[in-house]
């Protein structure tokens, strides 16, 4: 289990089924959101940045990351002030107190993990475009020749965002002859 | 540890037919969880999917039945409701015969209930027995029947996974049948090619290979035109054709002249890429041809849907795994709905009204005397809405909603209005319950038990997880009460869904080894025809033979016409009709859903950014469409997905079937849904 | 109206308040409120509080708030309600007012220190949510390398 969601948009039709899952298993606002990038789809959540910029504003360090479960929130230190929803270069973290007395972010459905169950977005995607595991989206495209683009997050891997578009991008260029 | 048990049951929007656990918690169903070890979908589920657990505690279901009254609904006890029925029912009966009554059946129903609609209707003396199949695929029965000897899907939608080349001809799979989409990203990972024939840029279109944006109805020069180029090429599969079709000649010669240049001046789309769909199709070891509204609903929708089957027999693709032909039905029960003969010219089992053998063996079956069952077809779905008020007095309508999807809707508004008696037995008061004089209230799919079949035959069981709300009574109940106090009772003997089920084991042999234990059990259901106890069933049909009397599948010459009304000076674009993802048909369930509704609440509509500029209308304003038969406001969505001089408006809203035409393909019935001339009006006070 | 001892005067220093939802989101009566209009986030909030709690004071990010004891025999002064207006940072892209102008200077300077390098560039921080998802979605498509396949 790595501790972020693969998303191979190539196959997203932006069925919403992710956003629907998403607030069905957390009862409150969708972690998941369906961007459009002149009228295609990308699903975007929280990257689970190892140095995350949400982290490093947090007042009360209420933000903290581990391998196990990406960027963590810890419920009894946070305030809701928002100032991490402010933070979030993705928009995908969002504080709304008066609406929502959680905060709303991709916790990779760690509740649901706990009963050893997947992410809910992972299961139900129509067309399995998301996946929490690392090679599916990789092996998938290798006989068309096509490149997924993966969301790994440029805030990882230590303070450089070079080095880690440069590792997303290495990883990539491999693909098999056809 | 849960405290709540998960009961697996079949979703209630499309064809697909995918599973979903329900976990039920003193009573009540308090969530869900993804059926992962399911074969037919593997836990996935859409977004509507997701939604359909809304409906079941849904504050606007109907709880007791209702009777219209001066001063609005009056709640009546079962008791009364069931009298009054059949008091009204009996009254017309005696006035005007038993072909002035006429049964909407619902193709959200299970094989069970449907099974009983029609039989209800048939021993009341009547086969005014349709329904909503002949809004969608009608054309596809009267169509494939007679050229494969069935009208149905040749292989599991599975077999999309197998195949080399799809070719998608007024089928957007992606938004409407999300979790079968699958199978088409497999193939396509597997370098399978993609053809997509539609006039909008549609979601199924984004992995297209080749994207063929024909301009709506003229799917027929299209297909023509990629027969000429077949035969001409000498691609056709001549081993297939001479030993397993007759009728090729005729067939071939249709198409001499039906050559590229001539289809792109129809069909908008360019000589070079008809001849290279036609070129990939015939040329990939297995092919599958998928089609769905954009082909059926039309005029001539028989004629187009015989040109698909032609241009999959000529190329020897069907009746092998990974090569079929797809006529993906939409309900959740179509199938069924249609197997069991809720239509208006088949008995059961798809044997016709007009067969003597056929009529004589249900009236022994239902022990009805000799004679009595009537040799000529009752009315269709469509002509029931245009006789409502006039030769129909009565309509007992069970989940259909006529005022919101018949075409030219304001004219069946009318006429229903008019009849003596509207019995509506539905989820919720829809648009068609505001007009009845009684209102049933029905229970939802997780709130009974029956059988239902999914687009690819595959008959599933689905059990019931909790109770209705408040009085509300599984269709089943409703009809063989109703069928007691009209005195029919003997015909009647059933105490569950499973008696009913043996019994249509019984009469309708493709059905014949689906026992209640058996269906209970099997994973992903049963594909028929499944004749015996232990037949496995059969997910690819025709291959060895073709169910036609003489095992040969007869092709059918191609002629192209023009559809009924064309853009002109005073209505210069056509408009098209259609669905979103977001959405299921009348929009009865998911206009009341919250997370469905929420994200698509209002009635849209499609223009080419062209068009949009020549009229001066800007995206996200209000804007009147505007067809000779009415005129409906909507937000203009300003997009290159569609083509100039072609909109496009989802069905889901009242609206829009003011604006369509209720002018039928012979054969089938079917409404010309997809085209209409309209004229696009800016309104005042939007803005510059 | 007698004041019980433990009433404190809540007074705000609004140089310090950045416009978070710190305090508003920790009253366990909810009795500070905010509201997004017009440009502008107003807060409202009662003048004095005879709680036992100190939680607005204690969460406050900038310690923007204060609770000041009462002299039980000061006639009831005012005011019963305080409001304090912060001024909205509009997004460069749509419009869209989404945080205040202090939060987005706070979040600049913070995040350059924090993870600033050649390498990062926060030209996302005047840009909405939903904008920032649109954008990430446009680089995330532009950044995908399709091999075309290409047809026969």
């Amino acid at each position: 289990m790595n501790a972020f969601l693969y998303v191979d948009f190539l196959r997203c039709t932006a069925c919403f089924a992710c956003e629907t899952a998403c607030r069905t298993a957390h009862g409150s606002g969708s972690r998941i959101h369906l961007a459009f990038a002149d009228g295609l789809p990308v699903p975007l959540m929280c990257r689970q940045c190892e140095n995350s910029p949400c982290a490093a504003v947090c007042p009360e360090q209420a933000l903290a990351w581990d391998t196990t479960h990406g960027v963590v929130l810890l419920d009894e230190r946070c305030t809701r002030c928002g100032l991490c929803a402010m933070a979030c270069p993705f928009g995908v973290l969002s504080v709304h107190p008066l609406e929502c007395p959680n905060v709303v972010k991709c916790d990779l459905c760690r509740d649901r993990r706990a009963e050893g169950k997947r992410p809910a977005c992972v299961l139900t995607c129509p067309t399995e475009a998301i996946t929490d595991e690392a090679q599916r989206p990789l092996t998938r495209r290798r006989l068309t020749g096509m490149v997924p683009s993966v969301l790994a997050s440029p805030f990882s891997q230590n303070l450089s965002g070079s080095k880690a578009r440069r590792q997303r991008n290495e990883a990539f260029r491999e693909k098999d002859p056809r | 540890m849960n405290a709540a048990t998960p009961v697996r049951t079949v979703c209630p929007y499309c064809a697909v037919g995918c599973h979903l656990d329900l976990l039920v918690e003193n009573g009540r169903v308090a969530g869900l969880e993804y059926a992962v070890d399911s074969p037919v979908n593997g836990g996935r589920l859409c977004a509507k999917g997701h939604a359909a657990l809304e409906m079941l505690n849904h504050p606007d279901r109907l709880q007791h039945p209702l009777q219209r009254s001066a001063t609005g609904w009056v709640p009546v006890s079962w008791d009364r409701a069931l009298d009054t029925a059949a008091e009204r029912i009996g009254k017309i009966l005696a006035a005007h015969g038993p072909d002035a009554l006429a049964f909407l059946s619902t193709a959200k129903g299970s094989n069970e209930e449907n099974y009983l609609v029609q039989k209800l209707a048939r021993v009341l003396g009547t086969h005014n027995v349709d329904h909503c199949a002949r809004l969608c695929h009608a054309s596809t029965l009267t169509g494939l029947a007679p050229m494969l000897g069935m009208g149905a899907a040749t292989n599991p939608l599975s077999d999309l996974g197998r195949s080399d080349c799809l070719f998608f001809v007024g089928s957007n799979l992606a938004e409407n049948h999300p979790v079968a989409f699958r199978w088409v990203q497999e193939a396509k990972d597997r370098g399978a090619r993609i053809l997509v024939a539609d006039p909008r840029r549609t979601p199924t279109a984004w992995i297209a290979d080749l994207h063929l944006p024909l301009k709506p109805g003229t799917d027929l020069a299209l297909l023509a035109a990629m027969l000429h180029v077949i035969f001409q090429e000498g691609l056709c599969d001549d081993a297939f054709i001479a030993q397993r079709t007759r009728g090729v000649e005729a067939l071939r010669a249709s198409v001499k002249d039906t050559d590229p240049f001539w289809a792109a001046r129809l069909t908008g789309v360019p000589a070079r890429d008809i001849v290279r769909a036609a070129r990939l199709y015939a040329k990939a070891p297995r092919a599958s041809l998928i089609y769905c509204m954009g082909v059926t609903q039309h005029v001539l929708g028989t004629e187009t849907v015989r040109a698909c089957a032609d241009l999959a027999l000529v190329t020897g693709n069907v009746g092998r795994e990974g090569s079929g032909l797809f006529p993906v039905r939409g309900q959740d029960n179509v199938q069924g709905a249609c197997d069991m003969g809720a239509l208006s010219g088949l008995l059961p089992g798809y044997r016709p009204v007009s067969d003597p053998n056929a009529r004589i063996f249900f009236e022994r079956a239902w022990g009805l005397p000799a004679g009595t069952l009537g040799a000529v077809p009752g009315l269709t779905v469509t002509e029931m809405e245009q006789a409502a008020g006039d030769r129909v007095r009565g309509l007992i309508a069970i989940g259909e909603n006529p005022v919101v999807t018949s075409p030219d809707s304001r004219k069946t508004q009318e006429n229903l209005k008019r009849l003596d008696f509207l019995l509506v037995v539905d989820l919720f008061i829809t648009e068609t319950a505001e007009l009845a004089h009684l209102v049933l209230p029905a229970a939802a799919w997780a709130e009974k038990s029956g059988s239902r079949t999914n687009t690819d035959r595959r008959v599933q069981w689905s059990p019931k997880a909790v109770h209705p709300p408040g009085e509300a009574r599984p269709d089943w109940k409703i009809l063989t009460d109703l069928a007691h106090r009209l005195g029919l009772g003997s015909f009647f003997p059933y105490t569950c869904p499973e008696d009913v089920l043996e019994e249509i084991r019984r009469v309708v042999p493709a059905y014949g080894g689906m026992s209640p234990r058996r269906l209970a059990t099997a994973a992903e259901g049963i594909a028929w025809p499944c004749p015996e106890e232990n037949h496995p069933g059969t997910p690819v049909l025709h291959e060895h033979r073709f169910a036609t009397e003489d095992g040969l599948a007869r092709l059918y010459p191609v002629v192209f016409r023009e559809v009924p009304e064309l853009p002109d000076a005073d209505f210069p674009y056509c408009l098209t009709t259609g669905r979103v993802t977001l959405h299921y048909n009348s929009g009865a369930m998911t206009r009341r859903s919250p997370s469905l509704g929420s994200r698509s609440p209002y009635l849209f509509v499609e223009i080419h950014p062209e068009d949009a500029a020549r009229e001066g209308i800007r995206h996200g304003e209000r804007v009147r469409v505007v067809t000779r038969r009415g005129t409906m406001e909507a937000r203009a969505h300003v997009t290159g997905s569609i083509g100039p001089g072609v909109v496009f408006a989802p069905f889901h809203f009242p609206e829009t079937n003011a604006l369509t035409q209720n002018v039928l393909d012979p054969a089938a019935k079917i409404p010309e849904f997809k085209t209409a001339a309209c004229r696009l009006e800016k309104m005042r006070g939007t803005g510059p | 109206m007698k004041e019980t001892p433990t009433d404190r005067r809540l007074v705000i220093n609004v140089d310090q308040c950045i416009g978070c939802f710190a305090c508003a989101a920790s009253c366990p009566e909810k009795r500070i409120a905010f509201q997004d209009q017009d440009g502008l986030r107003r807060f409202t909030a009662p003048g004095f509080c005879a709680a036992k709690c100190d939680a607005c004071r204690k969460v406050c990010p900038v310690d923007a708030v204060a609770l000041e004891p009462v002299d039980p025999d000061e006639a009831r002064p005012d005011p019963l309600e305080i409001t304090w207006v912060l001024p909205l940072a509009r997004c460069r892209r749509c419009g869209e007012p989404f945080t205040t102008e202090k939060i987005r200077r706070r979040l600049s300077r913070q995040l350059a220190a924090a993870l600033g390098s050649p390498d990062f560039s926060f030209d996302w921080i005047p840009l909405c949510p939903r904008c920032r998802r649109d954008d990430e979605a446009h680089r995330v498509r532009a950044a995908t390398r399709t091999v075309p396949d290409p047809l026969p």
